[in-house]
């Protein structure tokens, strides 16, 4: 007879859980006045997030890239080091916290909907936060995405900002493809198992699609077809509303990948295909107090002798790290 | 070349093709689509088969205007076109006595002419602007900048906290400075200003907030039309010689009603929904317009969530290369703002939906 208060107690914490998660707040109710306080205090939406914080970032996603690098045999050095990086981008840590996947995305924490509760102290709840890297580092000829703690995107670039090949397409008119559909369905999958995404349950639940990129020369009215293809799943709605899951672009010519993205878009909630895991910054709120030294400036001036001589002087050691 | 027409529905008509000295070159003949559409490229082939090299066209149009008295009354919603359109090559016909369509029918006559869209680069530079909602209220415009700069010290995001050189580096238009300032347009000189920094070259991306309509956006004396932008951008889609001198490659109209109309023609914009491949096969950059087809409110009180879902909007866009249907899908979610202030739902991508800062 022991067994009916526990089950009872179970049945009390199940009903008290399901309640919790379908808690919702309004704009004007305590909870969101506190949310928006801890994001002024501080700083999650604020830009740009401090130099501590994003060096941390950028560590984490340099790993991550040269992982990604060395899987995939992109043309880079490995590992890629923070002086290969051209333009880096963090984003504020608002923007990459894990949190819920439907209204109003609550911060996944040990404090479920209290976190916003201010009998809590503050920066027991702030503390809390799970955020994850996002943003991206960008070399002379790659940039990598990175969307709640994941790599989302992995692309060749011509030059900053430029898609590999994408200001040259006219150049690859009437040149032959090395490979075929189904050959570029094998390379892209293969390069996704070696990223570690569960490529048998990615194509369960969402079928290939290969396409090759249709254009019309200049000089032409009829559209040709060009040696970029493009691995798709999950492209789901109509042809032109919606992105695809996961996109491998190859280049035909040379059978070099292109791009390799994995969406992280709120309706893709289930990111279980991936087996790599979310780079999160555990001390981000720590990261997030120390303020970006403020910048100085070298002076040259001559020393005066004579002058102060009652001050202490001892030489100081300067070593470079 | 993109040749676009509007004229009554399932109408025949030719178009004959003129060069810049007005000799005839050759004459397409179809019929316009159910909403009275006409839209098809041209790859500037000559009947000959040999390559155009002029630079302006004339086109003269015939539509024969019978199909009128089958044309029902009542007016059809647009049917926002998902697909390039057609190709088309230019055939001879005989002249000047050639058959109508449908022979010896009555018959209407409209000429339009084309130029080849200069080139030019999308340079990431903003031009950017807001509108008091009221001007008398001064509560109101006050919450309205502070959205715009994201709070004090640009706490919530915001515009120009989030695109300037705190955030993404983005040169910005005068008067607009991170976790400071933000340009207000709300009267003759100062929409005098705004509308000569749009035209300045390398600004081909804007953001403006305020109050919006199909042909238009500002503030009572501080109204830019659609004309205004047509004329000082030098963007002409439908006149006798049209053009895009100037076209924009990203604009937010963050206001009533901007994607109500044909508002997004004046900045080079069509106002189609496509992809990214229609301008591929143009060969000219790939753009995008997001305005709100309904009228759409601004709850002073709530202008940090707004601010928080503009910055989250600009990191998708800006941070990472995402889609603009991504960073739409994103923002009327409220993912950025607690589900707050979410983008309003009737918001609506004319150019391409796929739009991404770093593809062509």
């Amino acid at each position: 007879m022991k067994i009916l208060p526990f089950v009872i107690f179970l049945c009390l914490v199940s009903a008290q859980r399901l309640c919790a998660d379908t808690k919702t707040f309004d704009a004007d109710s305590p909870e969101a006045h506190e949310c928006l306080a801890m994001i002024a205090d501080y700083h999650l939406a604020k830009q740009p997030p401090p130099i501590a914080y994003r060096l941390a970032s950028m560590q984490k996603m340099l790993l991550e890239a040269s992982y990604f690098a060395e899987r995939l045999e992109l043309p880079s050095s490995r590992p890629i080091e923070a002086k290969d990086i051209q333009y880096p981008y963090v984003s504020p840590p608002w923007y990459s916290m894990v949190s819920e996947t439907t209204r109003p995305y609550w911060p996944i924490t040990v404090f479920s909907n209290h976190i916003y509760d201010t009998n809590i102290p503050r920066e027991q709840r702030a503390r809390a936060f799970k955020i994850s890297v996002q943003g991206t580092i960008e070399t002379t000829n790659l940039l990598f995405a990175f969307d709640k703690g994941r790599l989302s995107d992995d692309e060749r670039l011509s030059r900053h900002d430029v898609q590999y090949y994408s200001m040259d397409i006219d150049k690859l008119i009437g040149k032959t493809s090395l490979i075929n559909d189904t050959e570029a369905h094998e390379m892209a999958t293969q390069w996704l198992a070696a990223v570690d995404i569960n490529v048998a349950a990615l194509e369960k639940k969402y079928p290939p699609e290969i396409n090759r990129l249709h254009f019309m020369p200049e000089n032409s009215t009829n559209a040709v077809e060009l040696p970029i293809y493009f691995v798709t799943w999950g492209w789901v709605g109509a042809a032109i509303s919606s992105e695809p899951l996961a996109e491998v672009k190859i280049l035909g010519t040379t059978k070099e990948l292109v791009e390799l993205r994995i969406s992280n878009l709120l309706r893709f909630s289930d990111t279980s295909f991936s087996k790599r895991p979310p780079l999160l910054i555990t001390n981000a709120i720590d990261l997030l107090r120390l303020e970006t030294p403020p910048l100085k400036h070298l002076e040259h001036s001559e020393p005066q002798s004579g002058q102060n001589s009652n001050a202490l002087q001892s030489p100081m050691k300067i070593s470079r790290p | 070349m993109w040749i676009y027409a509007e004229t009554i529905p399932n109408a025949a008509f030719e178009l004959d093709m003129y060069d810049e000295n007005t000799n005839y070159i050759g004459t397409f003949a179809d019929y316009s689509d159910a909403n009275g559409v006409i839209s098809f490229l041209w790859g500037l082939i000559d009947p000959d088969g040999s390559q155009d090299n002029n630079t302006n066209f004339l086109g003269v149009y015939t539509v024969d205007t019978s199909s009128l008295m089958q044309v029902s009354s009542k007016l059809s919603a647009q049917n926002f076109q998902t697909a390039s359109p057609a190709q088309k090559t230019i055939g001879v016909k005989a002249r000047p006595n050639s058959p109508q369509p449908n022979g010896g029918s009555p018959t209407a006559t409209a000429t339009n002419t084309w130029a080849i869209e200069p080139a030019w680069y999308p340079t990431p530079n903003w031009a950017i602007a807001y509108s008091p909602l009221n001007p008398n209220d001064s509560a109101s415009t006050l919450k309205i900048e502070q959205m715009m700069i994201g709070g004090p010290g640009g706490e919530y995001g915001g515009i120009v906290s989030t695109l300037g050189n705190y955030g993404m580096g983005a040169p910005m238009s005068p008067g607009n400075v991170s976790q400071s300032s933000a340009f207000e347009m709300a009267d003759t000189n100062t929409r005098a200003q705004f509308l000569s920094y749009m035209a300045q070259s390398p600004y081909r991306q804007l953001f403006f907030f305020g109050h919006g309509g199909p042909t238009g956006f500002g503030t009572g004396g501080a109204v830019i039309s659609q004309k205004d932008v047509q004329n000082d951008l030098g963007n002409f889609m439908h006149t006798a010689k049209p053009a895009l001198y100037h076209p924009y490659r990203l604009v937010f109209i963050d206001g009533c009603l901007a994607g109500s109309g044909t508002l997004c023609e004046s900045f080079g914009i069509p106002a189609v929904t496509v992809n990214t491949n229609y301008f591929l096969t143009m060969s000219v950059w790939s753009r995008g317009f997001l305005g709100f087809q309904k009228k759409v409110s601004f709850d002073p009180a709530q202008w940090t969530w707004r601010a928080l879902m503009l910055g989250g909007f600009l990191d998708d866009w800006m941070g990472q290369p995402h889609t603009l249907n991504y960073c739409v899908t994103n923002a009327q979610a409220g993912a950025h703002s607690s589900g707050f202030q979410p983008m309003d739902s009737t918001a609506v991508i004319f150019g391409a939906k796929d739009l991404r800062r770093d593809m062509p």
